[in-house]
């Protein structure tokens, strides 16, 4: 079974569809990309997987079970964290604050702490301007808080909506790396991006969306001519 | 000779900043501006008359909690149901519900302004030097900055406050993270209630009778308070409530007596020339909805 399994999924804002039948799956720690251009509907799906837009249609199943059109803080606390477009940090919260407030669905006051401190570990600069307003750090260490607040609940999955979006490439680079690591410590993580070639490169497998919500599926290392196809037609397409 | 009107008006600065903390939480967490919180001072002073006669103790507790009770089911019948509709339909239903409380406070306790019996241990005057302080300002400035130091510690420290000021910034991220907004929004609403019961205590205190209509006025300064002080800021409201109340003792107390009629014009008139010069308000927050 599927960690996370989405059938048929369409999503539309009054008379606008932005998805229309999307099938894609995630087995249980792998790392997934969705790649697309500008306004395929790659935002419309992760805020549907996150409960934040009831979807039109179709199934949204995690660990096997139906969970479109649920409440986002139940989705949450099923064990699905996000990391939205545009960060979306609290920016008159302090690093510290931003952190606890990303274990809000934990109950255990200590557990939390200590993850605090492992996070910290993790991200030195967070430690560093921990008592700081979050909207004075830098674009990159608002992207490191973003991940880090995310990573607070202890998700099973960790839905990542353009993290590299408005970085230095050095920058993007580090987020990679991160994403890499915590792939190897066992976080399923599923990944929206532009920029595919990144994405293509640090996923296990990935999806390429195009306008109408129609899909590709290609696995890494399977037929690698229709790969090279693919991308080739994907990075054509992204010069316009 | 004006240290006498500064120390006065710092007085009713401290009332005024109360006033218009309890109007500015709410609206910072859900964009309501609840004009119905004036009758919550109102019903604070029904409650003061019917328990006048109770210790002290049972007075202050019995008005918070008739207060409180209130805010929270205005909260729960009249504003959950409007919450995801538009600011304008919030503002209607708050203005219906201030209409709805205040002549139900009508039929309730007559078309008549109601006699409040004086608290005469409140009256006490206190000289230092050739300096009046009467023990009415000394609670006030007391209490203004006991509520506001609590307020601050309660929005820093707590779980809750942290969530609160998280639902402020962005509520759609608030709910990624799992904050519950029912929850949040509730814990607004009791804060703003004991905020009301506060600035009913100390209002009424110093008059001699509480009228259905007692709470209009009220709202009004408050709202005016939060606008100039800067609209989702705290600190901005608390700031744009004192220098309502200080200006305007001041003025009545500078203006020769036959100007005097004109305190109201000339403070509102110094409202809209601090909206010309900071649009936004004194402090202004980012990214706040109006
Ligand atoms: N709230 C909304 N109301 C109406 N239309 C919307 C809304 N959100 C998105 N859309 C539309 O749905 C389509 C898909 O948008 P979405 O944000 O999912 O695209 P995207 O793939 O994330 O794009 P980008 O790469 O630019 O972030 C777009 O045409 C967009 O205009
Ligand atoms: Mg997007």
């Amino acid at each position: 079974m599927s960690l996370l399994e989405l059938q048929g999924l369409r999503i539309a804002y009054g008379e606008a569809v932005a998805v229309q039948g999307l099938d894609l799956h995630l087995d249980e720690g792998e790392f997934v990309s969705l790649i697309g251009h500008n306004g395929v509907g790659k935002s419309s799906t992760v805020k549907a997987i996150a409960g934040l837009v009831k979807p039109a249609a179709g199934t949204i199943s995690f660990t096997g079970e139906e969970i479109q059109g649920k409440d986002p803080g139940v989705i949450l606390r099923k064990g699905i964290a996000v990391v939205p477009e545009g960060r979306r940090i609290f920016t008159r919260l302090t690093v510290k604050e931003n952190l606890t407030v990303g274990a809000t669905v934990r109950k255990d006051r200590s557990a939390i702490e200590a993850s605090y401190r492992s996070m910290i570990e993790r991200f030195p600069v967070l430690g560093k301007y921990s008592g700081r307003m979050a909207g004075l750090l830098s674009g990159g260490e608002q992207q490191q808080l973003a991940i880090a607040r995310a990573l607070m609940s202890e998700p099973r999955l960790l839905l990542l909506d353009e993290p590299s979006l408005g970085l230095a490439p050095q920058i993007v680079d580090q987020v990679f790396d991160l994403l890499g690591e915590l792939r190897a410590q066992g976080t399923t993580i599923f990944l929206v991006e532009q920029n595919a070639a990144q994405a293509i490169r640090a996923s296990d497998r990935y999806y390429v969306m195009r306008t109408g919500g129609v899909i590709q599926v290609e696995a890494k290392g399977g037929d690698s001519a229709d790969v090279s196809a693919i991308e080739a037609d994907y990075l054509h397409f992204g010069k316009v | 000779m004006y240290l006498q009107y500064i120390i006065d008006s710092i007085g009713t600065g401290s009332l005024y900043a109360l006033m218009t903390l309890g109007l500015a939480l709410v609206f910072s967490v859900m964009g309501l501006m609840n004009f119905a919180y004036g009758q919550l001072v109102m019903i604070g002073g029904f409650a003061m008359i019917l328990l006048r006669s109770q210790p002290w103790w049972v007075l202050i507790l019995g008005t918070v909690v008739a207060v409180v009770i209130v805010s929270l089911l205005m909260e729960r019948l009249a504003f959950r149901p409007v919450r995801t509709a538009t600011a304008m339909t919030m503002l209607i239903t708050s203005f219906a519900l201030a209409q709805l409380l205040q002549q139900a406070a009508r039929v309730a306790f007559g078309a008549n302004p109601r006699p409040l019996e004086q608290f005469s241990e409140l009256s006490v005057q206190y000289t230092v030097g050739d300096l009046y302080i009467s023990r009415m300002t000394l609670i006030t400035v007391t209490t203004t900055l006991v509520s506001v130091v609590v307020l601050a510690l309660l929005l820093k420290r707590t779980n809750i406050g942290v969530q609160l000021r998280a639902s402020t910034e962005d509520v759609e991220m608030s709910k990624l993270v799992g904050i519950r907004s029912n929850r949040v929004i509730a814990s607004a609403f009791v804060i703003s209630g004991v905020l009301a019961a506060i600035v009913a205590m100390l209002f009424f205190s110093t008059r001699t009778n509480v009228s259905w209509s007692s709470g209009e006025s009220i709202v009004l300064i408050a709202f005016v308070g939060a606008v100039i002080g800067g609209l989702g800021s705290m600190v901005g409201a608390a700031l744009g409530g004192f220098l309502m109340g200080f200006t305007y003792t001041m003025l009545n107390a500078l203006l020769p007596v036959e100007l005097r009629v004109f305190a109201d014009a000339i403070l509102y008139t110094l409202v809209i020339v601090v909206l010309l010069i900071r649009p936004a308000g004194i402090i202004a927050a980012k990214g706040v909805r109006v």
